[in-house]
Formats: structure tokens, sequence, C-alpha cells
């Protein structure tokens, strides 16, 4: 027997905005909460506190970019192309780059030369996994997008 | 979003209350409520369920001119 819904169409849209909203709400704040324990617990003692959020972050950004990736969507405001990507690969970098400077001073208060150069390193190594991460998956949005518009159209009967 | 006082004027001539309406819908009064004050955008199916209950057509209450499109 088919599932029916108690909800009307005005009802589910709502409810499908609703929803969309909570699961941006948990990905910032599990974003959020697992940067800010890095910054208080430091690199070596956090990932037993972010362990677990760290699982659920990475499926939700797993099944969000895989489902995206299948149904040819990319953003609604970003474009998908190298310089956009690069852009974005360079807040991410900065990010964990300032994060991780954090984290450091936090342990070796009087290394701080050595606390900057940790965190550059981060910061370089997350730019250039984050750009290649970013180019990889826009080749295959391109490839997909392409496939999709070389489907052939329905004939009519 | 446009008010769609078609809508509205068709069911206050056929004398029929929001919640009669949507009761032959099969929707909520609030979905009619808001397609009436055009903050809610319904589907093609929805319009025709609509148009049915009303005893209209979909250019009687839901096709509007180019200008008043906005």
């Amino acid at each position: 027997m088919k599932n029916r819904s108690n909800l009307d169409e005005q009802q589910e849209q709502t409810l499908l905005r609703l929803e969309s909203k909570a699961c941006w709400l948990a990905y910032w704040a599990l974003l959020i909460s697992m940067l800010g324990q890095v910054i208080i617990y430091g690199f070596q003692d956090c990932i037993k506190y972010v362990a677990g959020e760290w699982i659920v972050f990475m499926c939700l950004c797993l099944y969000l970019s895989i489902m995206c990736l299948r149904k040819g969507i990319w953003d609604r405001k970003l474009k998908a192309n190298t310089a956009t990507n690069l852009a974005v690969s360079v807040f991410a970098a900065a990010l964990l780059g300032v994060v991780s400077t954090i984290a450091k001073i936090r342990e070796y208060p009087d290394k701080i030369g050595g606390c900057i150069a940790v965190g550059v390193i981060f910061a370089v190594i997350t730019l250039f996994v984050t750009f290649i991460a970013l180019e990889l998956v826009r080749i295959m949005y391109h490839k997909k997008i392409t496939e999709i518009n070389e489907e052939p159209e329905e004939e009519e009967e | 979003m446009s008010r769609n006082l078609k809508m509205k004027f068709k069911r206050i001539e056929l004398d029929m209350s929001q919640t009669e309406l949507a009761k032959k819908a099969d929707v909520t009064r609030q979905t009619i409520g808001l397609i009436e004050s055009g903050e809610f955008n319904p589907s093609i199916k929805l319009c025709r369920k609509i148009c049915r209950a009303l005893g209209c057509t979909l250019d009687d209450i839901f096709w509007e001119d180019e200008e008043d499109e906005e």
C-alpha cells in the first residue's frame, strides 16, 4: 500500500525548507564545534573529543557532494570554475591556518614563531588538498552535465 | 508574487469558504489562503484540483498577462 503523506504540497515545501535550514545549521554547528575543540584541546588531544562529530560531519558532506554530483548540481551562487575553487580553497586554508596557529600557541605559548610556521604549513597543505579535490569534483561535474545534456529526448507517442 | 484575486472572486462567486474549497481540493485551508494571497505558488497538479473544485479552467483563474506576472 502506498504510504500517503499527511501534508499537502504547500506544507511539504515548507517542511523541506525547514529541513534544509536544519541541515545547514547542523553543518555549520558541527564545523564550528570541531574547530573550537581543536583550539581548546590542541591537535593531539582533540581527536578523541571530535571523532564522533567528525564522522557525522563527513557523512553529511559526502552524502551532499555525491548526491549533488549525481544530479548535476553545483551550487546556488558559486560558479563551477577554477577561479572560484581557488578562492574557496584559499578561504579554507586561511581558516585552518588560523585555527591551527591558535591551537599550537595554546600548546606552546613560548614558541610563537614555530606555531606560526606550523599554521602556515597546515594552510599550504589544506590549500593544495582542497583545491585538487574541488578541481576533481568540478571535472566530474562537467562530465555529468555533458552526460545529462546528451541524454536522448523522450519520443512523443 | 501578486495576489490571486481571480481565484478568490471565483470562490466567493460560488459562495464557498476557504475551508470548503480546501476540503474539495484535498489541501489545508492555510494553503488556499496562501495561494490567494500570492505567497505560495501551487503546482499544475494542485491548480487542476482547485479548478475542478471551482468548476473552471486553468486559464480562468491562473493565467496572468505578462505585465501582471511580477
